[in-house]
C-alpha cells in the first residue's frame, strides 16, 4: 500500500472517529438568521463571447454598493470598457444576462426584499437605460403580491423561474405568479405572456 | 454617462444623461397596517439587554421592531411584551460570535427563567462571505441579534430577524414543521422574503412571515408563553346618565392561576367626553359612580375603589377603579354607572354607548400583564383585543426553568394536537346578542 493510500486511510478513520462527537456538537448549536454574500466579482457574458457585464464589490461588501463594467470584444481579441457606474442594487441583481447584441438585463435583487430595480435593461451602446420597479412587475402580471411571493423561488419576491433568453435573444422570459414575464428588450417594455 | 434614476418604484427611461422620459406606471399603494385586532390569548416577555463599550457611551442598535414583531405573533393570538431595555457595558462583547457568548450569568438576564432575554450586540462575527443576523437557542432561553447589520438593512431594517430568532427560542427551526417556503417566518435567511414593513406582513400586501399551523401547534406548547387575562367591558342601555349598571365588567377567563384584575382605566379623552359626576361645573346634572348591588358576582362593592372619589372624578376625562388583591378573578363580574357628558353636548342627553366608541379602558393584571382596548363598534372592549401593544407592570415572575443552551433541534419533537379554542368569541357574541334585547328606554335630560 502506497503512503498515499495509507494517509487517505488515516483521514477515513480519523474522521470516523471524530464524527459522534461533531454530530452532538452540531446539534447543540444554535439556530441563526444569515444569508451568503455574493462573491466579489461576478462576470456574465453573452452567448457570442462579444459582450460581457461585471458586477464587482470595491470593498469586499463592507457596504451593499456594487459597482457595475460592461465591456466589448473577446478576450482573445481585447476588450474595451464602454460602461461602468454604480449599480442601485444592494449587492447586485440576482440575476444577469447579456445578449447577443449588447442588451444587458438585471434581474431583482441579491437580498429577500421588495426590488426597487426589478427590471433593468441596460444598453450601454446605446446610452439608454429602461427600469421597471417591483409595482411595475405586478401591474404587468396582475397578480396580487401574496400570490407572487407565493410562487417565488431563490429568495426573490416575484420570480418563481430563472430567467432564460428566447431563441433570438429579443426577449427575457421569467415565470412568476402562475405566469410568463416578457421583458422585451428591444422594445424596452414588460408585459405578462398572453 | 448613463447612471440609475435615484427614483423608485416608477418605470424610467433614460436616452442620454440630459434626457429624462417618464413614463406614467402609478406606483401600487403602499400603506401600512395598524397593529392587527385579532384576539390574544397568550403573551410572552422580552428582556432586551442593549450592549454598550464599557464606558457605556458607545451602544448597539436595538432594532426589535415591536409593531412587526407584534403582527407576526397576532397570527397565532401571541403577543410579545418587551420590557423596559438594560443595559451592560462591556466592550468585548459588543462583537461576538453568537448567543453562546452572551447568555452567560451575570450579562442582564431577567430572573424569571420564562422572560426572553435579548441581547443586541453591535455585530456578530461570520464566516467569510456571509453575515450573521441573529441566532438563538432552540427552545432555550436567548438570542443575540446583531444590531447595526438588522439595522441598516436595505431599505429600513431586517423587520423579521428579531421574531424569527424569537421564534427560535419557541421551539421553532428552519425545516421543521412546514417552514421552508420563502413567506414563511422560520425559513432560513438566505431564501425567506423579508418584509419592509407591517404592511407586507400576513394577512396584509404579500402575506409574508407566515407561519403553518404545525408551527402555531408547536409555538403554542412553548413554556415561554403565559395565558391572557380575558376582561370584557360591555355597556347597556341608551345612556350611563342615572345608572348604576351601564358598563359591565366581567372577567370571563385566562390568565394564571389566581391572576386578578388590579385596576380599570377608563380614558374618555379620544372621545372629548368626561366623567359628570357631581352638579357641579362644568355639568350641573350629574349622577354619581355607583355600582349595581344586584350584580355582583364574586367580588363585594368594598373590593373597588373609585380613586379620588366621586369629587375629584367630576369633570375629569379618565377615572381608576382599583380592586383589592384577590377580589376580582375569573368568573367574577359588577356593573357600575356614572353620567358621562361630551364636551359638545354638556348637560344635554348624556354621551349614548354609540358616542363612546373609541373609549379606552386599561386594564393591569396582578401578574404584570397590562393592555389598553377600545371600546368597539360593538359597544364592548376586552383585554384581549389590545389597541396598541400590550406592556407589564413590574417584573414577570413564575414558570418553568427553561435553562439556556441545553434543549437542541434534534430529534425534532412530535406536533402536538391543537388544543381547543378558547371559549372567548362565544361568550362575546352571547353577551351581544344578549345586549340588543336590553336597551333600556332613553331618559331625557331636565
Amino acid at each position: 500500500m502506497s503512503k498515499a493510500h495509507l494517509y487517505s486511510l488515516f483521514l477515513v478513520i480519523a474522521s470516523l472517529a471524530t464524527a459522534p462527537d461533531a454530530g452532538i456538537a452540531a446539534n447543540k448549536m444554535p439556530a441563526n438568521d444569515s444569508i451568503t454574500l455574493p462573491p466579489a466579482s461576478r462576470v456574465v457574458e453573452s452567448k457570442n463571447g462579444a459582450y460581457r457585464f461585471r458586477i464587482y464589490t470595491t470593498d469586499n461588501w463592507r457596504t451593499p454598493s456594487p459597482r457595475g463594467t460592461f465591456s466589448v470584444g473577446s478576450t482573445s481579441s481585447g476588450q474595451r470598457v464602454v460602461w461602468q457606474g454604480k449599480l442601485p442594487h444592494p449587492y447586485g441583481p440576482r440575476f444577469t444576462l447579456v445578449t447577443k447584441v449588447g442588451d444587458v438585463i438585471l434581474l431583482d435583487g441579491w437580498l429577500n426584499i421588495k426590488p426597487a430595480y426589478a427590471v433593468t435593461i441596460l444598453n450601454a451602446s446605446k446610452g439608454s437605460l429602461v427600469s421597471f420597479s417591483y409595482e411595475d412587475v405586478v401591474r404587468s402580471l396582475r397578480v396580487s403580491p401574496s400570490v407572487l411571493a407565493e410562487k417565488a423561488r431563490f429568495g426573490s419576491w416575484w420570480m418563481t423561474s430563472k430567467p432564460s433568453l428566447d431563441a433570438y435573444e429579443n426577449l427575457a422570459l421569467i415565470a412568476a405568479g402562475g405566469k410568463m414575464l416578457i421583458v422585451d428588450v428591444r422594445q424596452a417594455k414588460i408585459y405578462a405572456k398572453p | 454617462m448613463i447612471t440609475f434614476p435615484r427614483t423608485k418604484g416608477t418605470q424610467q427611461l433614460i436616452r442620454s444623461s440630459k434626457s429624462l422620459l417618464v413614463i406614467g406606471l402609478s406606483v401600487l399603494g403602499g400603506t401600512l397596517s395598524p397593529v392587527s385586532a385579532a384576539p390574544i390569548t397568550r403573551y410572552f416577555t422580552i428582556n432586551p439587554i442593549r450592549i454598550c463599550n464599557t464606558a457605556g457611551t458607545t451602544c448597539a442598535p436595538t432594532p426589535f421592531f415591536p409593531n412587526e414583531t407584534y403582527k407576526i405573533y397576532s397570527q397565532v393570538g401571541v403577543a410579545p411584551i418587551f420590557l423596559p431595555i438594560k443595559q451592560i457595558n462591556n466592550s468585548s462583547l459588543l462583537t461576538v460570535n453568537g448567543v453562546a457568548n452572551v447568555s452567560v450569568p451575570g450579562n442582564g438576564q431577567h430572573p424569571n427563567p420564562t422572560t426572553i432575554n435579548a441581547w443586541f450586540a453591535n455585530s456578530l462575527n461570520s464566516a467569510p462571505g456571509s453575515v450573521l443576523y441573529g441566532e438563538a437557542w432552540l427552545g432555550g432561553n436567548g438570542l443575540v441579534i446583531n444590531g447595526s447589520a438588522v439595522q441598516s438593512y436595505p431599505p429600513s431594517g431586517r423587520k423579521d430577524t428579531f421574531a424569527h430568532e424569537v421564534g427560535h427560542n419557541l421551539g421553532l427551526g428552519h425545516s421543521d414543521f412546514g417552514a421552508g417556503a420563502g413567506n414563511n417566518l422560520m425559513t432560513a435567511g438566505s431564501s425567506r422574503l423579508i418584509p419592509g414593513g407591517v404592511g407586507d406582513i400576513t394577512p396584509d400586501g404579500a402575506n409574508l412571515s407566515q407561519l403553518t399551523a404545525s408551527q402555531k401547534t408547536k409555538l403554542l406548547a412553548s413554556p415561554f408563553l403565559a395565558p391572557v387575562p380575558d376582561v370584557l367591558i360591555d355597556t347597556r342601555g341608551s345612556t350611563p346618565f342615572d345608572s348604576n349598571d351601564f358598563f359591565l365588567v366581567k372577567f370571563n377567563s385566562g390568565g394564571a392561576s389566581n391572576v386578578f384584575l388590579k385596576s380599570l382605566k377608563v380614558d374618555l379623552t379620544p372621545v372629548n367626553a368626561f366623567f359628570d359626576s357631581t352638579n357641579i361645573s362644568p355639568g350641573n346634572s350629574s349622577s354619581p359612580f355607583a355600582i349595581s348591588a344586584a350584580d355582583l358576582i364574586g367580588l363585594s362593592a368594598s373590593d373597588i375603589t373609585l380613586e379620588g372619589g366621586n369629587e375629584a372624578l367630576n369633570g375629569q376625562q379618565s377615572m381608576t377603579l382599583t380592586f383589592a388583591d384577590n377580589a376580582f378573578k375569573a368568573g367574577d363580574s359588577f356593573r357600575f354607572g356614572v353620567d358621562i357628558d361630551l364636551f359638545s353636548g354638556i348637560d344635554n342627553f348624556g354621551a349614548t354607548p354609540s358616542e363612546l366608541i373609541g373609549s379606552l379602558f386599561s386594564f393591569v393584571f396582578s401578574d404584570g400583564f397590562a393592555v389598553q382596548s377600545a371600546l368597539d363598534a360593538d359597544l364592548t372592549a376586552s383585554s384581549t383585543l389590545p389597541n396598541g401593544l400590550p406592556t407589564f407592570v413590574g417584573n414577570p415572575s413564575g414558570g418553568a426553568n427553561v435553562p439556556p443552551g441545553t434543549i437542541t433541534d434534534d430529534p425534532d419533537p412530535v406536533p402536538t394536537p391543537a388544543p381547543a379554542p378558547l371559549p372567548v368569541l362565544g361568550v362575546l357574541s352571547a353577551l351581544r346578542c344578549a345586549r340588543t334585547l336590553r336597551k333600556r328606554t332613553k331618559i331625557a335630560r331636565i
